[in-house]
C-alpha cells in the first residue's frame, strides 16, 4: 500500500538521528517547492493558451472546424480566442498533449521529493529508489499512462452520468475526459505507485490523519486532484446560457475550468504549504 | 403523531397564504367570451376607407415622435422619427399623433391582443385554449375574414401564435421575436416584403399588418440612449417616409407602438414610460375630420408627457380598435373596451351614432360578461355602470355626447381594475410570508432534530403560541380595512407573519456558526438559477446534472466504507441511481427556446404526439419488471413478505400493465394501425381497461394495505422448550409497508402517463429505491465510525436534495415542461370518451403534477427505510421525527424554488420573456409545492400514522418479550 500513509505513522515523531537530515533536506524542498509549482503552473497555462495556436494544429483545426461557429459572427469575441475556438476537438488534444508531457516531468519531480522526505527508509534505499533503472522507470510509466487511459475511460461514463451526451460528440467527451484524466490520475500514478484503486482513493480521503511531514507531499497531490474536478464541475455551468459565444462550445469551458482549478489549488496548495509549515521547518 | 401531522399542517398553511397574496398581486386573470359581433345597419355611412397599412414599431414610446419631446432632448431618440409631426404641420386635417395608453401587462403578446381585440388581455385569459396562445375571442381579423377581407402579415413572429391561420398564406412573413441580440433581421425582413405589396397596384390586401421589432431589441440590448436607436430611428423614418409616398387615397395608415420603454430600454410593467406608447394616423385622400364641426372639449383628454409642459393630446391605445373597426365599415369586435377617437367622427355630425355604435357594443359585452360564471367580478362596479348608461339614454344634445364618452370610460375603468394592474404591495406581502415561512419551517426544523426524544415537550411550548399568534395576527385585517384593501388578504397575512416570527423568535434557527453548516449548496444555486432566463429554461437538463452531484459526497464515503459489503453496496447503488437519472433524461419535448440543441425524444417526433415505437414495444415489458423490481428491492431487507406475496404480483403487477395496455391501446386507436373499422371497440376497450386499472390498485390495494400493513412472516417454533418468535423481514418493517402504500399512488400515476413517461417513473422509482439502500448504507458507516458510538445519525436537510431533484426530474422526464403548452391533453379522456368532470381534470393534474406528488409522498421513507419498530422507544421515535422532518425538509426544497421563482418573477416582471420563462416557471412551482405539501401531508396523515401505529408493534413484538430478528 501507499509509502505515504505507512511513513504517516512515524511522520510526525520523526526518530531523533534522522532528524538533522530530514530538516535540512524539508527546508531545502520547501524553497524548491515553491519556484518548481510557479514553473509547472505557468507552464501549464502557457500549453493551454499557446500551444492550441500553433500552426500544424491551426491547419489542422481549419480542417475540423464547425461549421456553425465560424458561421456566427455577429457573436463577437477577442480575436485572441478565435484559435482556441475554431476546432474544440483540437484544441482538446492540444491540452492533453501539453498536460501529459508537463505532468510527467512534475510527477518524477513529486516522486523523487516525497521519497526524500519520507522518514522511515535508509539513505541508501532512497538513493536506489530514486535512480531506478531505465527499464524499470520506462515499464512503471508505460503502468501510469495504462491505467490513465483506463481511468480516462470510467471518466467517460461518469461524464456521460452527468449530462454528457450519449451518441454524439463521443471524441470531445472523451478527450475532455482523458485531459481530467491527465490532470488527476497521473502524479498520483507516478508518485504512489500502483496500489489498488480502492486503497489509492481511500487514502486520498483520509489524508486529514497524515503528519505534517507528509502532508506536503500529499497536499500537493490532493488539492490539484480535487481542483481539477471542482474546476471542471463549475465550468459546465456557463455552457447553459443563451449568449451563443463560440466558447460555450463543448466541451472547452469545463476542459479549461479543470486547468484553471488545477493552477488556482497547486497555488493553494504552496500558500498553505509556506503559511503554516515555515514555522515547524525553521526550527 | 398529532403534533407531527399539525406542524406539517401548519407549514401548508403557510406555503398557501404565500402562495394566494402573490398570485393575487402578480398572475391577473379575465374570462374571454367567444362571442362574435355581426354586421349593423346603425353604423353605415361611417366608413371613409377601404384598405388599412397598420405598421406597428415594437416599444415606439410617445415622445420618440412628439414634436416637443423632454427637456434636455435626447440626442439619439428625439427629433429624428419626424415624419409624422412634419405631416401633421402641413396637414392637420389628415395626420394626428396621439399618446396612447397602453395597459399593463406591456409585453408584445398582450399588447398585440389589446390591439386586435379591443380588450385588456391579461396573462391568463381563461376560457382560451391554454395550449397555444392563439385567441378565441372577436377581433378585427376575424370580422375581416367575416366580411370577405384579406389581410396580409409581415413581422414579430407572435402574431403567429396569436393568428394562426388568419393571414392570406401567401402574403404572411413571421420572423423569430426573440433574438434579441438581432437588431436588423425582423426589420430587413419586414422592408423587403412591405414594399412589393404597397406597389402592386392589383391592391391584393384589404388589411395589412407589418410589425417592426429593431427599435425594441435596441432598447432591450442597448437603451434608449445609444447610437444604434439613432440609426434605428432614422431607419423607420426612412421607411415611413417611402410608405406615405406610396399611399393611396383610398388606404388609411396607422403608425403605432405597442408599448413604450423603460428608461433602460426594457418594458413590461405599468411605468408612466412603458404605458406611454406613440400613435399616428394619417390619411393621404379624405380628409378624417372637418373643421366646421368642433367637438365639444369634454370629449378630448389630455395627458403631459414627463419631462415635459405642455399636456398633449392622449388616447387609450385600445381606442383605435373601435375606430379603425367603423372607419373601414366593419362591426366593432365583440369584447372592446375602446372608445371611438372623436375627432375622426366630427364629418357631418356623425358623432354621435358613432359613439351611440360604441356604446350599444361595450354594454352588449358588459351584460354578457355579467352572466357569464366569472360574472362576479363586476358585482362592485355594476351600479354605477348602469348609472351612467341610464344618464346617457337620458341625456340631450352636447350633454348627450359627453354622457355616452362617460358611459364607456366608467366601463374601461372598471374592467381594468379587475384585469390590468401588478399589486406590488400584495406582491410583497407573498413574498414576506414565503421568506419568513420558509425560516419558520427551518426553525421547527432545527428545534426538531436537536429536541431528539423530547419532541413531544418541544412541541407543547413552541406550537400553542404561535396558533395565538396566528390568530391576533388575524386582527391585521383591521389594517387593510383602514387602507381600503381587501381584509381577507390581511388577516391572512397577518395571522401567517405572526405565526411564523413567534416560531423564529422562540426557537432560533442560528444557534451557532456551524448550525449553519453544510449548506445545502446545490438548493441555494437551484433557487438563484431562476434569476437567469437560460438556467430558466434548460432547468430539465440542470436538474440531473445536480442530482447526479449530489450523490457524490455518498458516493466518496462509500469508499471510506469499513466493511467490503457496505463499500460495494454504497458505491453500486451510487451507480444505480445515477445510471437511472440519466437515463430519465433521455425522454424530453423539448421547450421552444432549446431550440436547435434539443430533440424531441417523448414523442415519435416534434410534430407528433404518439410515442416513439420504442415506448409501445417496452410498455408492457417494463411494467411487469417494475413490478419484479420492487420486490428484488425488498429482497435485499427481506421484506417481500406478508402481505407483499399478494400485494405485488395479483394487484400492483396487473394495475401496471393495464396502464401501459391502456396506452398501447391508445396508440392503436390515434394511429389507426388496425385499420378505421376497430376505433369505436378500440375505444370501449380502453375506457374499461383504465376503469379497472384504477380500481384495481386504489380499492384492493389500499384496502389491502390498511387492512395489513407488515410485510413481514412471523413463526413460532419451539427450541430447547423456549417459544422462539421468529420475524422474519422485521429489520424492515417500517419501510416496507410504507413503500407498499406508496406504490398505490405510483401505479395510479403510472397509468395517466404516457407510454414514454411510465419508464421514466419506472425508473425514478429504481432510482429512489437505490437511494434509500444508499443513505441506509451511508448511516451504518456513519453509524460505526469510532465516535458515532453505535448511534445511527439523525436525518440531515442535505438527504433530501437526491430526492427533491428526483421529483424534478421525473416531472421533466415524463413529457412536461415550465410551459402552458406542454400540458398532455390526451389523459382528459381515459375515464370517459369525452370531457367528463371531475374525471378529466382529475387524471389531467395526477398526470400533470403526479411525479412530484409521488416524490413529496416519498420522503417518509427517508426516515422510515430500515428501521425497525422494536427498536427501544426513543429510537423509534426518532425514527418517526425522522420522516417527519424529511417532509419538512422537501417541502422546504420546493418552498425554496417557489421564494426564488417568485422573487424573479416579480424582479424580471419588466423582462422581455416575463410571460413566456419566468411567470410560467412560478406557476410550474407554485403546482409542485402544493402537490409536495399534498404528498407529504397524505405520506404523514395517513401512511406514517397506520404504519407506526401502537397495535401493529405490540403485535410483532412486545407481547412475549422481544422478537428474534433474523438478519441474512
Ligand atoms: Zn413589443
Ligand atoms: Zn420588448
Amino acid at each position: 500500500m501507499p509509502r505515504a500513509q505507512k511513513s504517516s505513522k512515524t511522520g510526525a515523531k520523526p526518530k531523533p538521528q534522522e532528524e538533522t537530515v530530514q530538516q535540512r533536506q524539508k527546508h531545502v524542498s520547501l524553497s524548491t517547492y515553491i519556484s518548481m509549482v510557479g514553473v509547472h503552473t505557468t507552464l501549464l497555462g502557457y500549453a493551454g493558451l499557446f500551444l492550441p495556436r500553433t500552426t500544424v494544429l491551426q491547419q489542422l483545426a481549419l480542417y475540423e472546424a464547425d461549421a456553425a461557429v465560424l458561421s456566427s459572427q455577429d457573436r463577437p469575441q477577442p480575436s485572441f480566442f478565435n484559435a482556441l475556438t475554431r476546432s474544440p476537438t483540437i484544441t482538446l488534444f492540444a491540452l492533453c498533449l501539453g498536460a501529459l508531457i508537463l505532468q510527467t516531468w512534475w510527477s518524477s519531480w513529486l516522486r523523487a521529493c516525497s521519497i526524500d522526505i519520507s522518514s522511515h527508509r535508509s539513505e541508501e534505499d532512497k538513493l536506489k529508489e530514486k535512480y531506478l533503472p531505465t527499464g524499470q522507470k520506462a515499464k512503471g510509466l508505460a503502468q501510469a499512462y495504462g491505467i490513465v487511459i483506463l481511468t480516462s475511460i470510467v471518466l467517460h461514463f461518469i461524464l456521460i452520468l452527468f449530462g454528457a451526451p450519449i451518441t454524439e460528440l463521443i471524441m470531445k467527451t472523451y478527450l475532455l475526459a482523458l485531459f481530467i484524466s491527465i490532470l488527476t490520475n497521473l502524479t498520483r500514478n507516478l508518485c504512489v505507485g500502483r496500489a489498488n484503486v480502492v486503497e489509492r482513493s481511500r487514502f486520498i480521503c483520509q489524508t486529514m490523519d497524515l503528519g505534517p511531514a507528509v502532508r506536503r507531499a500529499v497536499r500537493a497531490l490532493v488539492y490539484p486532484w480535487v481542483g481539477a474536478v471542482l474546476g471542471s464541475w463549475i465550468g459546465v455551468i456557463p455552457i447553459a446560457l443563451d449568449w451563443d459565444r463560440p466558447w460555450q462550445a463543448w466541451p472547452l469551458t469545463p476542459a479549461y475550468g479543470a486547468l484553471l482549478g488545477y493552477i488556482l489549488s497547486s497555488v493553494t496548495a504552496v500558500t498553505v504549504e509556506a503559511i503554516f509549515q515555515n514555522p515547524i521547518d525553521s526550527i | 403523531m398529532k403534533a407531527r401531522f399539525s406542524t406539517l399542517l401548519w407549514v401548508f398553511l403557510v406555503h398557501l397564504t404565500g402562495i394566494y397574496l402573490f398570485t393575487r398581486g402578480f398572475l391577473l386573470m379575465r374570462l374571454s367570451l367567444t362571442d362574435i359581433s355581426s354586421p349593423s345597419i346603425e353604423q353605415t355611412g361611417l366608413s371613409t376607407h377601404k384598405r388599412a397599412v397598420v405598421l406597428i414599431i415594437d416599444a415606439l414610446r410617445y415622445d420618440f415622435v412628439t414634436q416637443e419631446p423632454p427637456e434636455p432632448p435626447s440626442p439619439y431618440h428625439h427629433n429624428i422619427l419626424t415624419l409624422p409631426r412634419t405631416l401633421t404641420q402641413q396637414q392637420p386635417q389628415h395626420s394626428f399623433i396621439f399618446n396612447a395608453y397602453a395597459d399593463p401587462p406591456t409585453t408584445t403578446l398582450q399588447r398585440i391582443k389589446g390591439i386586435t381585440t379591443g380588450s385588456l388581455p391579461t396573462f391568463i385569459d381563461i376560457g382560451n385554449n391554454l395550449g397555444a396562445s392563439s385567441i378565441s375571442e372577436d377581433s378585427i381579423l376575424v370580422q375581416l375574414k367575416e366580411a370577405g377581407k384579406k389581410a396580409a402579415f409581415m413581422g414579430d413572429d407572435t402574431w403567429m401564435s396569436v393568428f394562426p391561420d388568419t393571414f392570406e398564406h401567401n402574403m404572411t412573413f413571421p420572423f423569430d421575436s426573440f433574438n434579441v441580440e438581432d437588431l436588423h433581421t425582423v426589420d430587413e425582413g419586414v422592408i423587403s416584403h412591405l414594399f412589393p405589396l404597397l406597389e402592386d397596384l392589383s391592391k391584393p390586401f384589404d388589411f395589412l399588418i407589418g410589425h417592426f421589432l429593431g427599435v425594441d431589441h435596441v432598447g432591450h440590448r442597448v437603451g434608449p440612449d445609444h447610437p444604434s436607436m439613432k440609426a434605428k430611428l432614422q431607419q423607420m423614418n426612412d421607411v415611413l417616409g417611402r410608405v406615405v409616398d406610396l399611399l393611396d387615397d383610398e388606404t388609411l395608415l396607422v403608425v403605432l407602438g405597442d408599448h413604450g420603454m423603460d428608461r433602460s430600454g426594457d418594458h413590461g410593467g405599468d411605468g408612466v414610460l412603458e404605458t406611454s406608447a406613440a400613435m399616428w394616423i394619417y390619411s393621404k385622400g379624405p380628409a378624417l375630420s372637418q373643421v366646421s364641426h368642433p367637438i365639444p372639449s369634454g370629449l378630448l383628454q389630455y395627458r403631459t408627457f414627463p419631462g415635459t409642459t405642455k399636456p398633449h393630446r392622449g388616447i387609450q391605445q385600445i381606442d383605435i380598435l373601435p375606430t379603425l373597426s367603423l372607419l373601414l365599415g366593419l362591426p366593432i369586435p365583440f369584447n372592446n373596451l375602446g372608445a371611438i377617437i372623436p375627432e375622426f367622427f366630427s364629418r357631418n355630425d356623425q358623432l354621435e351614432k358613432a359613439l351611440q355604435v360604441n356604446n350599444d357594443q361595450i354594454h352588449r359585452y358588459l351584460q354578457t360578461y355579467r352572466s357569464s360564471p366569472s360574472g362576479g367580478e363586476l358585482d362592485e362596479a355594476w351600479s354605477s355602470i348602469e348609472r351612467v348608461w341610464e344618464a346617457a339614454s337620458a341625456a340631450n344634445s352636447e350633454a348627450k355626447l359627453i354622457a355616452l364618452n362617460n358611459f364607456s370610460r366608467v366601463s374601461l375603468a372598471a374592467c381594468r381594475a379587475m384585469w390590468a394592474q401588478f399589486n406590488p404591495i400584495l406582491m410583497g406581502m407573498g413574498l414576506l410570508i414565503l421568506g419568513t415561512g420558509l425560516c419558520a419551517s427551518w426553525a421547527v426544523y432545527v428545534g426538531a432534530s436537536s429536541a431528539e426524544d423530547n419532541w413531544d415537550a418541544w412541541f407543547k411550548s413552541h406550537l400553542p403560541p404561535s396558533f395565538y399568534g396566528a390568530v391576533a395576527g388575524c386582527s391585521f385585517g383591521v389594517v387593510g380595512l383602514l387602507l381600503g384593501h381587501s381584509t381577507l388578504e390581511f388577516s391572512v397575512f397577518g395571522a401567517a407573519l405572526a405565526s411564523s416570527g413567534l416560531i423564529i423568535i422562540s426557537s432560533p434557527p442560528i444557534t451557532s456558526p456551524s448550525s449553519l453548516t453544510p449548506i445545502p449548496l446545490i438548493l441555494i444555486l437551484h433557487a438563484v438559477a431562476f434569476l437567469s432566463n437560460s438556467f430558466t429554461f434548460w432547468e430539465d437538463r440542470i436538474v440531473p446534472f445536480m442530482a447526479v452531484s449530489s450523490i457524490i459526497p455518498y458516493a466518496l464515503k462509500g469508499w471510506t466504507a469499513q466493511t467490503t459489503r457496505l463499500r460495494y453496496r454504497i458505491v453500486g447503488f451510487s451507480t444505480l441511481y445515477a445510471t437511472c437519472v440519466r437515463l430519465i433524461s433521455i425522454s424530453t419535448i423539448c421547450r421552444e427556446e432549446q431550440q436547435p440543441y434539443c430533440h424531441v425524444t417523448f414523442y415519435a417526433s416534434s410534430s407528433q404526439t404518439s410515442p416513439p415505437l420504442a415506448a409501445v414495444i417496452l410498455g408492457l415489458p417494463v411494467a411487469l419488471a417494475l413490478s419484479l423490481a420492487i420486490r428484488r428491492f425488498l429482497k435485499i431487507s427481506k421484506s417481500d413478505k406478508g402481505v407483499a406475496k399478494i400485494y405485488y404480483p395479483l394487484i400492483l403487477t396487473p394495475s401496471l400493465l393495464g396502464g401501459a395496455l391502456y396506452w398501447i391501446i391508445e396508440w392503436a386507436d390515434t394511429t389507426s394501425v388496425l385499420g378505421e373499422e376497430w376505433d369505436g371497440l378500440l375505444r370501449l376497450t380502453r375506457t374499461w381497461v383504465a376503469r379497472f386499472s384504477f380500481g384495481w390498485v386504489l380499492i384492493l390495494g389500499g384496502g389491502l394495505w390498511y387492512v395489513v400493513p407488515l410485510c413481514v412472516d412471523i413463526s413460532v417454533k419451539k427450541e430447547n422448550g423456549q417459544k422462539q418468535v421468529q420475524i422474519i423481514g422485521f429489520a424492515n418493517a417500517s419501510g416496507s409497508p410504507y413503500l407498499l402504500f406508496w406504490t398505490v399512488a405510483l401505479s395510479i400515476i403510472h397509468i395517466t402517463s404516457q407510454l414514454p413517461a411510465q419508464v421514466v417513473l419506472s425508473l425514478a422509482t429504481i432510482a429512489l429505491l437505490s437511494y434509500l439502500e444508499v443513505l441506509d448504507s451511508v448511516r451504518d458507516v456513519e453509524a460505526m465510525e469510532p465516535l458515532a458510538g453505535g448511534y445511527r445519525l439523525p436525518f440531515r436537510f442535505n438527504d433530501i436534495v437526491p430526492l427533491a431533484l428526483l421529483g424534478l426530474h421525473a416531472f421533466y422526464g415524463t413529457g412536461h415542461q415550465s410551459t402552458i403548452s406542454s400540458i398532455q391533453w390526451k389523459a382528459a379522456f381515459m375515464l370517459t370518451s369525452t370531457v367528463t368532470y371531475p374525471w378529466s381534470a382529475i387524471t389531467i393534474v395526477v398526470n400533470s403534477i403526479g411525479p412530484i406528488f409521488l416524490f413529496g409522498l416519498a420522503a417518509p421513507l427517508l426516515g422510515l427505510w430500515n428501521r425497525t419498530p422494536d427498536e427501544p422507544k426513543s429510537a423509534s421515535s426518532q425514527a418517526k421525527t425522522d420522516a417527519m422532518l424529511a417532509g419538512l425538509a422537501i417541502m422546504s426544497y420546493y418552498a425554496t424554488l417557489l421564494l426564488g421563482t417568485s422573487i424573479s418573477a416579480a424582479v424580471l416582471r419588466r423582462h422581455l420573456m416575463v410571460w413566456k420563462v419566468f411567470a410560467p416557471r412560478f406557476m410550474a412551482a407554485v403546482l409542485g409545492l402544493l402537490a409536495v405539501d399534498l404528498g407529504v401531508l397524505l405520506g404523514a396523515g395517513v401512511g406514517v400514522a397506520r404504519v407506526t401505529q401502537q397495535e401493529i408493534r405490540s403485535c410483532v413484538g412486545y407481547e412475549d418479550g422481544r422478537g428474534k430478528e433474523e438478519e441474512e
